[in-house]
């Protein structure tokens, strides 16, 4: 070969040599530059050079080219590119062809570096704006679900902001008080303005958490959803050694349609995923699962963690911003969204320690089946549902069983229905409500919807159950910031009459309930033993079982402390008399028996005074109180959760008792 | 986790409490009369006591005096159903940290054992120079939480004036104690505002004297306060000017619920009064 030849093809990065055996090689021109930067130590030798024992690739190439170079009919043998390091730590693609020339076995290596080069960076390039897309991805889904949550609790407080000021609005007060007033009203409108703003201009999926309208796909399988983001998170369990599936249990054949938006619900798997991954170790296991629970399908994802922390409540779990130990930079906001999103379709959302190891994230959904195309006359959309407005002047008084979990809220319109002259009986939470719905009649029941242990919903549909068949229902309105079309038929299927959307009005409220269906027996209730247990529960903080002790502490103890105190009186003893009335004044106070009260303190009083001639004639007044005290604490003990789900069990049987039932 | 000590004689009142406390994850003892609270407190240090007045063997206020000068007193929360001012000025030399109406429900409970449990350690104790019927003289540290304490006391002092008239003077005070606080003091703990309660057969007056160097009306213009006659929202525009929160009605409101309002020429101190 001629000189000038060999410093051609050296030029354009060829090199060129003869096979001689033995997996050594002979150059047969002027060996490239790069050649020599891998294989230096070779280079000067005019031994052959052993190139399959110093690159392991060219090693199983020369398998291939020995094929073609003794094949009688050759059809051409070329590699693909790799990577060789050189000594200096560069990296340098290669490509191997074996020719056939004149007999002579010729392998030919060529280094693509600027083709190659070129193409790192395109890969590179195209890594680098997959990671900007992800990473913006969740920048804007972080976002949307914080918006999210701050539409949800803006909402809340700005229905208590109408309702305390329409209430104000109606009080006596100055001139320039009510410029006031006028000043904050236009101001908490301008606030319901600026959330419709900020719905509009960001996401018109928010936007629905507000307004009626738009209607979407609503339906969406939960399995399916579990899968794809299951499908897409698997890299990431991969990285951290995590085992990540969807549990054996599962029918996989069967549709598992549920009232949900597909992109959100798989938000939902995936923040609960996440969630299971941060604290599952590398080699334990994480499985996804569904179940039927008849009306309700429940999804859960299971994780081979600690278990929950102690000293945190499930409900505490899936608050705003709450974090845990290992929150790993998060907002606390993820378990957050899940929960408003899920208590939004209608559902409920939990979490426990399973017995093993670990623990169980669940939630469960409406069962989206043929029911949800409902007929229009069943199911009217939002606009059905505005009733024409009567006259406000009227009010017919009516019996009203008002739940809502946000105590602010409870007091005012509980204020302001009582002003308009109807009797209301409060309840805090969904479980309240319906052990109040059971101890008393009611025209109208107003329910909030997102409660904790027991939604909106949950208590619909124990109210229709309550009532079977019977002709005369109680009417029944839903409170709630979700009033979409789809929303509103869902809470109709629950057996709703009405939805009340948040934030409210005051006259959304009267408009709504002088659509009322007018009470047969007119006469207010008496005084309610569930009214006082309502507000009793409340006073401990929610604790029914507390609440029992404490009556059970109170029933032991009082006929002593009677007896007593009918002693410090025979016996002309005033100390004792004032100190063992002002310790009965403590728990008759508790239990809000208000003459009781005045008694004990005009006992006490009579004995600090020392002056007990009419102590005896104040004594029989109180136990005369204390007596009827007795008999409702007596009464509530019956109705004690544990006791009134047997009662419930037993009404539910196709029997006789049914007539016997109280509405 | 912190140790209480519940002292009262009625066992409704003491489970209930026992009950709601433990469920927040506290260490709960019990004790049903004076002298075993007091047994109790010589065999553990408590955190914090809650402590009935009316109580067999021992009152509630015996109690605190047979600790003091003892080495480690517990922060104690009095409650009670009577307000006598006896029982509001001994628990105020008694460096009793705050009342708490009875009745108590679960969450006032709740958040006022919180807050006093809460409470920075290094905040100086309420100081009281005077505690009589007619005269109440306090120096109190800058500190936030110590507005509800003062108020627990001082709105149970016995007055004789209707419900919805001790509400509105109570709210001026607490606006009036709150300017004092946190622009006076600016939330220093080591700096003091002084507070004197005083009462005559004719009228009720607090007078507040606050350690900042007082403050001029025209600077005022964000406050309702200083509106003129004619544009009672004027304020309202130079709020949203200097990109303040809507308000500024405090002074105002304050003014309009009291008889009088009276300040310094510095402005750093101010009477409150109510004729009766």
């Amino acid at each position: 070969m001629s000189d000038v030849l060999e410093k051609a093809l050296a030029e354009m990065g060829f090199a060129l040599l003869e096979y001689r055996g033995n997996g050594e090689f002979l150059p047969i021109a002027t060996l490239p530059t790069w050649f020599s930067e891998i294989w230096a130590e070779t280079r000067n030798s005019s031994d052959p050079i052993p190139l399959t024992r110093q690159s392991p690739f060219l090693e199983s190439f020369l398998l291939e080219a020995e094929d073609f170079w003794n094949s009688p009919t050759p059809a051409g043998c070329q590699s693909e590119t790799w990577i060789e390091k050189a000594l200096s730590g560069r990296e340098i693609p290669v490509q191997a062809r074996a020719l056939l020339l004149d007999g002579n076995q010729i392998l030919a290596l060529l280094s693509p570096d600027a083709q190659f080069r070129e193409r790192v960076r395109f890969l590179q390039t195209a890594r680098n704006a997959l990671l900007d897309h992800e990473r913006l991805a969740r920048e804007i889904q972080k976002k949307e679900i914080l918006l999210h949550c701050i539409v949800h609790d803006l909402s809340q407080p700005l229905s208590i902001m109408h309702v305390a000021m329409d209430s104000l609005s109606e009080e006596s007060i100055s001139e320039r008080s009510k410029q006031f007033l006028t000043l904050g009203k236009h101001a908490g409108d301008q606030q319901e303005t600026m959330i419709r703003q900020i719905l509009r201009t960001f996401s018109d999926d928010l936007r629905a958490s507000l307004d009626a309208g738009t209607e979407g796909n609503v339906s969406s399988d939960l399995l399916e959803c579990a899968r794809k983001t299951t499908t897409s998170l698997a890299p990431t369990f991969e990285a951290k050694g995590v085992h990540l599936a969807v549990s054996s249990l599962v029918d996989l054949e069967a549709k598992w349609l549920v009232v949900a938006e597909e992109s959100r619900l798989q938000r939902i798997f995936s923040n609960l995923l996440e969630n299971a991954l941060r604290y599952t170790p590398a080699g334990r296991r994480v499985a996804i699962g569904v179940e039927d629970e008849g009306d309700f399908l429940k999804a859960y994802v299971d994780d081979e963690g600690p278990g929950l922390p102690r000293d945190l409540r499930p409900e505490q779990i899936f608050g705003l911003f709450m974090k845990g130990k290992q929150s790993g930079g998060k907002a606390g906001l993820g378990l957050y969204f899940c929960r408003i999103t899920v208590e939004r379709w209608g559902g409920s959302i939990g979490c426990v320690t399973l017995p093993e190891k670990g623990s169980r994230f669940w939630f469960r959904l409406p069962r989206a089946s043929g029911r949800t195309a409902a007929s229009p006359s069943d199911a009217p959309d939002a606009s059905n549902l505005k009733i024409a407005k009567r006259n406000p002047g009227i009010v017919r008084p009516l019996r009203i069983l008002f739940a809502d979990d946000q105590e602010d809220i409870r007091t005012l319109t509980a204020y302001q229905l009582k002003r308009s002259g109807h009797k209301v009986v409060i309840a805090k939470d969904g479980k309240q409500a319906l052990n109040a719905f059971r101890s008393a009649s009611f025209d109208v029941v107003l329910l909030d919807q997102e409660m904790p242990g027991m939604t909106g919903d949950e208590v619909a549909r124990a109210i229709r159950k309550t009532e079977g068949g019977k002709k005369e229902r109680v009417f029944l309105v839903a409170s709630t910031g979700n009033t979409t079309s789809e929303d509103v038929r869902r809470l109709k299927q629950a057996g709703f009459d009405d939805v009340l959307g948040k934030p409210f009005r005051l006259e959304d409220l009267n408009r709504i309930l002088s659509a009322a269906p007018a009470a047969t027996d007119t006469s207010m209730p008496s005084v309610l033993p569930g009214a006082i247990f309502t507000e009793l529960v409340a006073r401990v903080g929610g604790d029914e079982k507390l609440l029992k002790r404490m009556i059970h502490t109170f029933r032991r103890d009082t006929p002593n402390r009677l007896a007593g105190i009918a002693e410090a009186i025979r016996r002309k003893n005033p100390e004792a008399l004032a100190s063992l009335a002002h310790a009965l004044k403590g728990s008759v106070s508790i239990f809000g028996a208000e003459s009781a009260r005045k008694h004990t303190q005009e006992l006490q009083d009579l004995g600090r005074g020392k002056e007990l001639s009419r102590a005896a004639e104040v004594l029989a007044l109180l136990k005369e109180e204390i007596a009827k005290l007795q008999a409702n604490l007596r009464g509530y003990a019956n109705q004690t959760p544990a006791r009134s789900k047997s009662n419930h069990a037993k009404r539910q049987r196709p029997s006789r008792n049914r007539g016997k039932r109280r509405r | 986790m912190p140790h209480i000590l519940v002292a009262e004689d009625d066992a409704t009142t003491r489970e209930m409490i026992r009950g709601i406390l433990t469920k927040q994850g506290y260490d709960v003892s019990t004790a049903a009369d004076g002298m075993s609270a007091l047994r109790t407190l010589k065999k553990k240090n408590f955190d914090l006591v809650l402590l009935d007045i009316w109580m067999p063997k021992m009152s509630g206020l015996g109690l605190i005096g047979t600790l003091h000068g003892e080495k480690h007193i517990p922060k104690i929360i009095v409650m009670t159903s009577d307000k006598t001012s006896d029982t509001v000025l001994n628990s105020l030399r008694g460096q009793v940290y705050q009342f708490l109406a009875k009745p108590v429900d679960a969450n006032t409970l709740i958040s006022t054992v919180d807050n006093a449990l809460s409470e920075d350690p290094a905040v100086p104790p309420i100081e009281v120079l005077s505690a009589n019927k007619h005269w109440v003289e306090l120096l109190v540290p800058c500190e936030r939480s110590v507005v509800s304490r003062v108020q627990s006391f001082l709105s149970s002092l016995e007055t004789d004036l209707p419900a919805d008239v001790m509400e509105k003077v109570g709210y001026a005070f607490r606006e009036l104690l709150n300017n004092a606080i946190e622009w006076g003091g600016h939330l220093d703990p080591n700096l003091k505002v002084r507070i004197s309660y005083i009462r005559t057969r004719k009228l009720l007056m607090y007078r507040l004297d606050d350690p900042g160097p007082g403050f001029k009306l025209e600077d005022l213009k964000h406050a309702a306060v200083s509106n003129p006659v004619d544009d009672p929202m004027a304020h309202m525009t130079v709020r949203e000017q200097k990109g303040l929160r809507p308000g500024g009605l405090g002074l105002m409101l304050t003014q309009q619920l009291v008889d009088e309002l009276v300040y310094n020429e510095a402005r750093n101190e101010v009477v409150l009064i109510k004729y009766l």
